[in-house]
């Protein structure tokens, strides 16, 4: 009888403390989740391309004018 | 000894008696009521709720963040009466000073008795932070659901907003609602030893869908950019720039102007701005138009590029006299391939009477003017076109060169796909999914070929030299309309003298990869020569590189 007391008071004792920590890493979990969502917005905001347009302009570069594509005959190929 | 006897039997009637008790009201909780304990006990040991889950996100091609996406935010409302009468000034005081409001407006929320009343809602974090730490008696503070748009009035249009109810409105929002929302989930839980909880687990899965758009992040702002510039540079009223890829009807861009920020929607007082023009807007396209009649009447074999006619500068219908643009005269004999390129009415109307009216208006309805072309946005606008439909001559001549014939723009340009892809008509979405492509051709594979090659000389000897791209052969063609009174809502007969000036091109001419739409609502110039041509070169340009197109031509 004595011994099964002793059992229960260890098992409630276990389940505390483990819906503690669970309760614990829930809140963390939603911490961590809306800090990520912010993180998330500011990443959006920072890779615009509004964002990206101001950023070169002040980077001095120079405008592609004419873009030169080099052909490649079909079916040619070495091998050696 | 017999007094003995008495004593202990009275002992051992005491205890039958009081054990009886006892298990007579065991037998009463566990096994009569037992189904009312049980389930008491369930009550106080597990916990269960329901909850919304929460809305899918969407995407558009090559941008790997969302464009609309959740937030949770906090807000602050007071419980007045849990707030004693003397620490009231000093709430006052703390809200006034931290959220920026009147004080005032905070006394007014301290109704007597209440318990609830919202004193500010999407808190930032340095207000939630101090006023949090503070502890104030009757302050409290929830979480919400806010849907966000990262790039406030990018592509607003085309993705709407969700209102406060969380319906989605307008655009992507309203006709995928039921995909992108959230469904009631419902939650069971545990409760453990001094309240703290296990886990809950829901019974289904309850998070709305994400969406993944056809719509190409790069061009649609490559696209609303322009219309920018254009309201800077030529003080346009509105305009919408359309890209689709024309073999299989996806749209790759959608941009409207005036736009809106969907985050700050309840902004705006007029609820037009919340429309979409390329769909839910029909206008008198004008003399791009001009190619779905000679697509008609070539596939009827009624006129071929090279068919030729004498211009007079105006022709009389049924009293009225029907004049070019400017009532010009063009000298000698042309052919209607000239006629794309300068753009004759009279030309129109000759290949107009060519093929007869009622080949015209079945080729009309061919090329899907009189139906809605199903796009997955809400709230398709499909124009009447009573008056065209009377039957009367006038209606068809002044048709052949699109003053007369409403259409909405997305219809215009799927009639314009059909013509770059061979024949076919495709329908346009937004959402990736099963593409549907119609087998049967509105117009032979030969008619489209022949069209394009005239459209291709409308940008190499026309009007629109301006949207020649080096290397590359372009199809295009200019659109300059009236916009009658009707259209601006003032109840008057006739046009007014301000227009829409559009473009239509898709290039390369002979593989298109991306068909265009430009409309300006009333530019300050006089043709789409100067308006829509040239926004037209700078985007289709961009494309080409973009996509890596490699030339037509050294």
């Amino acid at each position: 009888m004595f011994f099964l007391l002793i059992f229960y008071i260890f098992q409630v004792n276990q389940v505390t403390k483990a819906s503690f920590a669970i309760s614990n890493y829930e809140k963390q979990m939603t911490e961590l989740s809306q800090e990520s969502k912010s993180l998330e917005m500011s990443f959006s905001d920072l890779s615009s391309l509004a964002s990206v347009e101001t950023l070169v302009s002040t980077l001095n570069y120079e405008k592609v004018n004419k873009v030169h594509y080099i052909q490649m005959l079909e079916g040619t190929a070495l091998a050696k | 000894m017999i007094m003995k006897n008495w004593r202990i039997n009275t002992v051992l009637i005491l205890i039958f008696i009081f054990s009886a008790a006892i298990v007579g009201r065991l037998v009463f909780l566990q096994i009569i009521n037992h189904d009312l304990y049980a389930a008491l006990a369930r009550g106080q040991q597990k916990l269960f709720f329901s909850s919304l889950g929460e809305r899918g996100e969407i995407f558009f091609q090559g941008h790997s963040s969302p464009v609309a996406t959740n937030q949770q935010y906090p807000f602050l409302y007071l419980s007045p009466v849990e707030i004693p009468l003397e620490g009231q000034d000093n709430i006052v005081q703390a809200l006034s000073t931290y959220l920026n409001m009147s004080q005032a407006e905070i006394k007014e929320k301290m109704q007597p008795g209440s318990l609830y009343e919202l004193v500010k809602d999407q808190l930032n974090s340095q207000e939630y932070e101090v006023l949090s730490a503070m502890e104030l008696t009757g302050v409290h503070f929830g979480q919400e659901d806010i849907r966000e748009y990262p790039y406030d009035d990018f592509a607003s249009h085309l993705l709407g907003f969700v209102n406060q109810d969380g319906q989605g409105q307008y655009g992507v929002e309203e006709y995928w609602d039921d995909v992108l929302c959230g469904k009631e989930g419902f939650w069971e839980g545990e409760r453990g030893p001094l309240g703290y909880f296990f886990p809950a687990v829901s019974e289904s899965e309850t998070e709305g869908q994400d969406l993944y758009l056809t719509i190409d992040y790069n061009i649609q702002y490559l696209a609303e950019k322009l219309l920018k510039k254009a309201q800077e540079d030529l003080n346009i009223e509105g305009g919408i720039i359309l890209v689709m890829e024309p073999t299989t009807g996806k749209m790759l861009a959608l941009a409207n102007l005036p736009v809106f920020n969907p985050n700050q929607y309840f902004a705006e007082s007029d609820f037009s701005v919340f429309q979409t023009d390329a769909t839910q807007k029909i206008f008198e396209p004008g003399s791009v138009f001009k190619p779905i009649t000679m697509a008609a009447a070539l596939d009827q074999g009624k006129i071929t590029p090279q068919t030729t006619y004498f211009d007079q500068g105006c022709v009389e219908i049924a009293g009225y006299d029907i004049c070019n643009y400017e009532e010009r005269i063009y000298p000698g004999e042309l052919t209607m391939t000239n006629v794309l390129e300068k753009s004759i009415n009279t030309g129109a109307i000759f290949a107009e009477e060519q093929m007869g009216h009622k080949n015209f208006l079945d080729y009309i309805g061919r090329f899907g003017i009189f139906e809605k072309t199903s796009i997955d946005l809400p709230g398709e606008a499909l124009a009447k076109n009573t008056e065209f439909k009377k039957g009367y001559e006038i209606n068809f001549v002044t048709a052949s060169f699109g003053q007369g014939i409403e259409m909405t723009p997305i219809q215009l340009a799927r009639a314009f796909c059909a013509i770059a892809n061979g024949g076919k008509l495709v329908k346009p979405f937004v959402v990736e999914s099963t593409v549907e492509i119609s087998h049967n051709n509105i117009i032979s594979p030969q008619t489209a070929s022949k069209l394009t090659a005239m459209l291709v000389s409308v940008i190499e000897n026309g009007f629109a030299k301006a949207a020649r791209i080096p290397g590359y052969y372009v199809a295009g063609k200019t659109g300059t309309a009236q916009i009658s009174y009707s259209a601006l809502d003032i109840n008057q007969k006739g046009y007014s003298d301000k227009t829409w000036q559009s473009f239509v091109g898709y290039a390369p001419a002979f593989n298109p990869q991306f068909l265009v739409l430009i409309k300006l609502d009333n530019p300050a110039t006089k043709t789409a020569e100067y308006s829509a041509v040239p926004l037209f070169q700078e985007l289709a340009k961009y494309i080409i590189d973009y996509y890596q197109i490699p030339p037509d031509y050294e």
